[in-house]
């Protein structure tokens, strides 16, 4: 996802905010920090765009505690949802703060303002900028709690600071004594003391771990089966529920007959809410027969009718008018009209759902003082938990969100509408009001869960796209561009409209193609933004995953059309952008671009800039049995300092093979008005069979922190349909390929 | 295919003929005294009705040629890479077993009957024309070791052919009456069991 | 009905209706949530746990078959050798992302090495595709059984 550009409000530092001391069990130091203006400016910031450039404000957080029994524990601002971004927070606290990263506890954080996103301001996990923009902070919060347990080790021992220092979880005196004092000691009497106001953070020639393969913390517990995600959260008396909704988007409940579902054993109510019906009942099993059981009639209302042909052929034919301009350099229109040398060509990409292997669910317990607790998988608190407030009509203070590990989120679990947390609210509202019902009922915790169908059927994709490409070829050149993107706008009617839509044009519907720095001097990106009752939101890459594929399959085309090799041509137009030039050298490199393939193989490439992330891919295939058959991708990633090359890799392996699910087999599609798509037999993801070696290559760089989760998905689709090519395949200009290669 | 046409055309007369003579027997009763008819039918017709039933999707997705099954109407692959295995049960972790219980489990639209597994690979149908299926069927090289007695009681009793006429939801049942197919087996075996000429492949 | 199984080694009894998926029972009656749940149909292996050390699909495995059956998932892996290894090597090479379908990889995989002591790539793409993972930890789960039957080769595991 990408950045809503929302902040919190400032609020005057106070003693909280410098200092929280608590009244934790056994007397404890619980650290909270506020940057002010002086910190905040020392903070990173790896690129000049200033939309970037907001100012955290006051942001009190409160990211440790050490106990005075010598445990450590780390809150964790951002959502855990794979990316190994715990580890990653904990890494950079425990570089400063001088202890082993498996020393310390990881816990989620609750919904706090203390937790904003050191850029967006809300709380929030995505847009992959979770390690850059939390790294500097991280440290200061570890650094700040080093300087101040060192404080109090000097003076039990009675001596300057200066004469001790932080090694591995203790203080110890320098005098060569051997004298030391564990945190877990010193815990109580730091607690006493005034945080500095300024520290100085190691020098990264001095790190010992930060930059080294570092385990995940998570890993133990979640291939054990005891961490807790979202849908294992369980409370005393807990109902379950399940929600029919409408199979048509913008549908309404015309009638239903719900006696069969009632006489289900185990339904224990079923209750009407904004969204449909729900089925609340004890445990899964009950709750989902009584859904089945539901007799529902619904009018489609503005959903009625959609068809992914007719919209193809909708949107297509608007891709041949001129849209609302998102870049305009040189005279992309008087050269293409006087070029006697046109090439065109369609791109186009499904609707996608993130279908995360958790499906969605949500607990709410609503409390007799009007609040509630929610316990839930969110990747928004900051949005969730004021949405939640607003609709009870509370203070916030009187929400209490509890977040788990999240199964996969990939830009789901941050929906703008907070859609599956109010759902849920209405669930348990409109129990508590069920007529007839037991107060033991109405009163019981409940929680939603969602089906894969639910999830696959309910909305919130990547939108589809067309995208409308024409060159003017030159001399071994491309003389001129015009990219002309139709889709649906993600941030239209949502908070973040304000900030990410600027003249008509949606940011991240034209990202990757209006910002591509290539040595095109007659470039033009124009935008379509078509209004659909299909809710869209972002999909992890957002704009990205559907440029790029046009993008850098017109490039290959280019190159074909020109007798240029797919690689120099590359080189050439990116002359001027190292940063994208480096990988793209290392990914050709260490794919041995070029090199002898066996017969049948072909090979493609890709590179592209996202999300502060520079990625290049090359992609070796073949058809077998008329599909695509992924032999190897190598990919080289330059994301500039690294906190955790291993979990780079590993989200770099991901990126590969959830990029190729959606090249090869995954898509929504519409027919009657409704979603076609159910299960994994019709939605399908790469399995083993279809997984390729992905080779990772992290490039060295002192350049500027970027992310990572997302940068490594969007190439991968175009490199593979390139590598199809040079197979011997078909061009293959809509995704998923699934089976026109037949 | 226009010859194709016409002979599936007069092996519905035939079948339509064998219902007339012999009644609508259950699939348990066997009458050695069913005679098919006495006029001259066309070479193979006794075996087309059966022909077609073994080529339905309920039974040539599980009788495949090769090492894969295939799902259904429509006769696609099986997805998840789903393969024979030593023992025709599939492979660790991907035994038939490891999804497919004794009986379909219709809310996970997962079909199901008692030892579900493939058929052994020489008893893979898949491309065979009517000459060539009926030869398969008979030859106790290729069939199990079984008798035409044995055959009989297999499509008569066994649990997993009868799931081709209660296949659960989603899945469209075996068309002929599992009784009938019993018929038209049992008229088959009393006609000699003819091997039908090659060239024909008899479908629904 | 009442139905009586091992779970993990443990004698167990519950009262669900027959028709409720193994799943169910293991996660909502007897707060076992090691299992997951990812599509309903066995389509995707995160509920897969062992049945009289078979891999089986709890999603769609009704409760009445559980009778008299000695039942492995998640919680009790570890018991074996077999199961250590693998969670062992799971842990050592880091696999996990989200992790919510480690779970059913480390049965399905603990239920091939104890059938193939040394799989190959072409046993472990026969075995494990029927599980899914949506982060696509493939590459490592692949480097992951080969590194269990490592250690099951050295002795290790308990």
């Amino acid at each position: 996802m990408t950045a809503p550009g929302l902040r919190n409000d400032s609020r005057a530092p106070s003693r909280r905010d410098f200092f929280r001391s608590t009244l934790t069990a056994g007397g404890g130091l619980v650290l909270g920090l506020s940057f002010g203006e002086r910190l905040r400016a020392a903070v990173v910031r790896p690129t000049a765009d200033p939309a970037d450039a907001l100012p955290a404000d006051f942001q009190p957080n409160a990211f440790l505690k050490i106990g005075s029994d010598g445990s450590i524990v780390v809150f964790a601002k951002h959502d855990e949802m794979g990316q190994g971004i715990h580890t990653g927070l904990a890494i950079a606290i425990c570089e400063e703060l001088e202890v082993d990263v498996a020393a310390v506890q990881v816990v989620p954080a609750p919904a706090d303002t203390d937790y904003g996103h050191s850029a967006y301001g809300i709380q929030v996990t995505g847009g992959s900028t979770s390690t850059w923009s939390s790294f500097e902070q991280m440290r200061r919060a570890g650094a700040v709690a080093r300087e101040m347990l060192v404080a109090a080790a000097a003076a039990r021992f009675g001596v300057e600071a200066g004469e001790c220092e932080a090694v591995d979880g203790t203080v110890r005196r320098r005098d060569g004594s051997g004298e030391a004092v564990g945190y877990g000691d010193l815990a109580d009497a730091a607690s006493d003391l005034t945080p500095p106001e300024d520290v100085d953070l190691k020098q990264p020639a001095t790190f010992t771990r930060i930059g080294k393969p570092t385990p995940r913390v998570d890993s133990p517990a979640k291939v054990r089966g005891s961490a807790l995600f979202s849908m294992d959260q369980r409370a005393e008396g807990m109902l379950t529920a399940m929600v029919a909704r409408s199979p048509y988007f913008g549908g309404t409940l015309r009638s239903s007959d719900t006696a069969a579902a009632r006489a289900v054993e185990g339904v224990v109510a079923v209750v009407e809410v904004p969204s449909g019906v729900a089925v609340v009942a004890h445990g899964f099993w009950a709750a989902k027969k009584g859904r089945d059981a539901l007799r529902l009639q619904w009018d489609a209302g503005e959903g009625r009718g959609l068809d992914t042909a007719k919209l193809r052929s909708e949107y297509s034919a608007l891709a041949e008018r001129p849209g609302n301009v998102a870049r305009d350099d040189g005279d992309a229109e008087g050269v293409l009209a006087a070029s006697s040398r046109r090439h065109a060509a369609v791109y186009e990409v499904p609707f996608q759902a993130h279908a995360p292997m958790e499906p969605l669910s949500c607990m709410v317990e609503l409390r007799d003082d009007g609040g509630v607790k929610i316990t839930t998988g969110s990747q928004m608190l900051g949005s969730d938990h004021p949405k939640v407030a607003e609709r009870l009509g509370v203070d916030a203070s009187k929400v209490e969100f509890v977040n788990s590990f999240l199964g996969g989120g990939f830009g789901r679990r941050a929906n703008p509408a907070a859609d599956f947390t109010l759902e849920a609210l209405e669930v348990a509202l409109a129990l508590r009001d069920g007529a007839g019902l037991s107060t033991e009922v109405r009163s019981a915790p409940v929680k939603t869960i969602w089906s894969r169908e639910d999830d696959l059927r309910g909305g919130w994709y990547r939108p589809m796209f067309v995208n409308a490409i024409e060159v003017a070829l030159g001399d071994g050149r491309i003389d001129a561009w015009r990219h002309r993107i139709v889709g649906q706008s993600i941030a239209v009617g949502t908070p973040f409209e304000g900030a990410m839509v600027v003249d008509g044009v949606d940011g991240t519907s034209v990202e990757g193609a209006a910002d591509m720095p290539h040595g095109i001097e007659n470039l033009r990106v124009e935008l379509h933004s078509p209004k659909l009752p299909v809710p869209v939101q972002w999909w992890r890459s957002v704009g990205h995953s559907n440029t790029a594929f046009a993008k850098e399959s017109m490039l290959d085309e280019c190159a074909e059309k020109l007798g240029r090799d797919a690689y120099e041509l590359r080189r050439e137009l990116l002359a001027e952008h190292p940063r994208w030039r480096r990988v793209l050298d290392v990914v050709a490199d260490k794919a041995g671009w070029g090199g002898p393939l066996p017969d049948g193989v072909g090979r493609g490439i890709a590179v592209h800039e996202s999300f502060r992330g520079f990625a290049a891919h090359v992609v070796e295939a073949s058809i077998v049995d008329s599909r695509p058959k992924v032999h190897r991708v190598v990919c080289a990633i330059d994301c500039g300092l690294v906190v955790n090359p291993d979990q780079v890799e590993s989200q770099m392996q991901g990126a590969a093979v959830f990029a190729l699910s959606s090249a090869i087999g995954s898509g929504i599609h519409f027919a009657d008005g409704k979603v076609v798509e159910s299960n994994f037999h019709d939605f399908q993801l790469v399995r083993m069979h279809e997984s390729p070696a992905v080779e990772v290559h992290i490039v060295d760089s002192d350049d500027a922190m970027g992310g990572i989760g997302e940068v490594g998905v969007p190439g991968v689709a175009s490199a593979l349909c390139s590598a199809l090519v040079a197979a011997g395949g078909p061009r293959i200009r809509r995704l998923p390929i699934g089976d026109q290669l037949g | 295919m226009p010859h194709l046409r016409l002979f599936a055309a007069s092996a519905l007369v035939l079948a339509a003929a064998l219902c007339v003579t012999v009644g609508c027997r259950s699939s348990g009763s066997r009458s050695s005294s069913a005679r098919a008819s006495t006029t001259p039918v066309p070479p193979g017709a006794a075996f087309a009705p059966i022909a077609r039933v073994l080529r339905h999707p309920r039974c040539l997705n599980c009788h495949p040629s090769g090492d894969r099954p295939h799902v259904g109407d429509d006769r696609r692959r099986h997805a998840m890479n789903v393969q024979r295995g030593p023992d025709d049960h599939g492979y660790p972790a991907m035994h038939c077993a490891t999804c497919h219980r004794p009986a379909n489990q219709d809310a996970a639209l997962v079909p199901g009957a008692p030892h579900w597994h493939l058929a052994p690979r020489s008893m893979g149908w898949e491309g065979l024309d009517d000459h060539d299926l009926a030869r398969t069927l008979k030859d106790r090289s290729m069939n199990g070791d079984r008798s035409l007695a044995a055959l009989r009681e297999h499509i008569a009793e066994d649990p997993l052919v009868l799931w081709g006429w209660d296949p659960g939801v989603g899945r469209e049942a075996v068309p002929t009456p599992h009784a009938e197919f019993v018929d038209a087996f049992d008229a088959w075996i009393d006609a000699g069991a003819p091997t039908p000429p090659a060239g024909t492949t008899s479908t629904f | 009905m009442q139905i009586r199984f091992t779970l993990n080694g443990r004698p167990t009894s519950v009262d669900a209706t027959p028709d409720t998926p193994l799943l169910w029972v293991l996660r909502d009656t007897l707060g076992q949530t090691g299992t997951k749940f990812g599509c309903g149909r066995a389509l995707c292996g995160a509920c897969t746990v062992h049945v009289d050390g078979a891999a089986v699909r709890a999603c769609s495995f009704p409760i009445e078959y559980a009778k008299d059956k000695d039942i492995r998932t998640i919680e009790g892996l570890e018991a074996s050798a077999t199961g250590q290894a693998v969670v062992d090597a799971w842990i050592e090479l880091d696999v996990v992302q989200c992790g919510w379908c480690q779970p059913g990889q480390c049965m399905s995989a603990a239920a091939l090495l104890s059938a193939d002591a040394r799989p190959d790539d072409a046993a472990i793409d026969r075995s494990m595709s029927g599980n899914l993972c949506r982060c696509g930890t493939y590459p490592r789960i692949r480097a992951a059984v080969k590194r269990a039957a490592e250690i099951l080769a050295e002795g290790g595991g308990r």
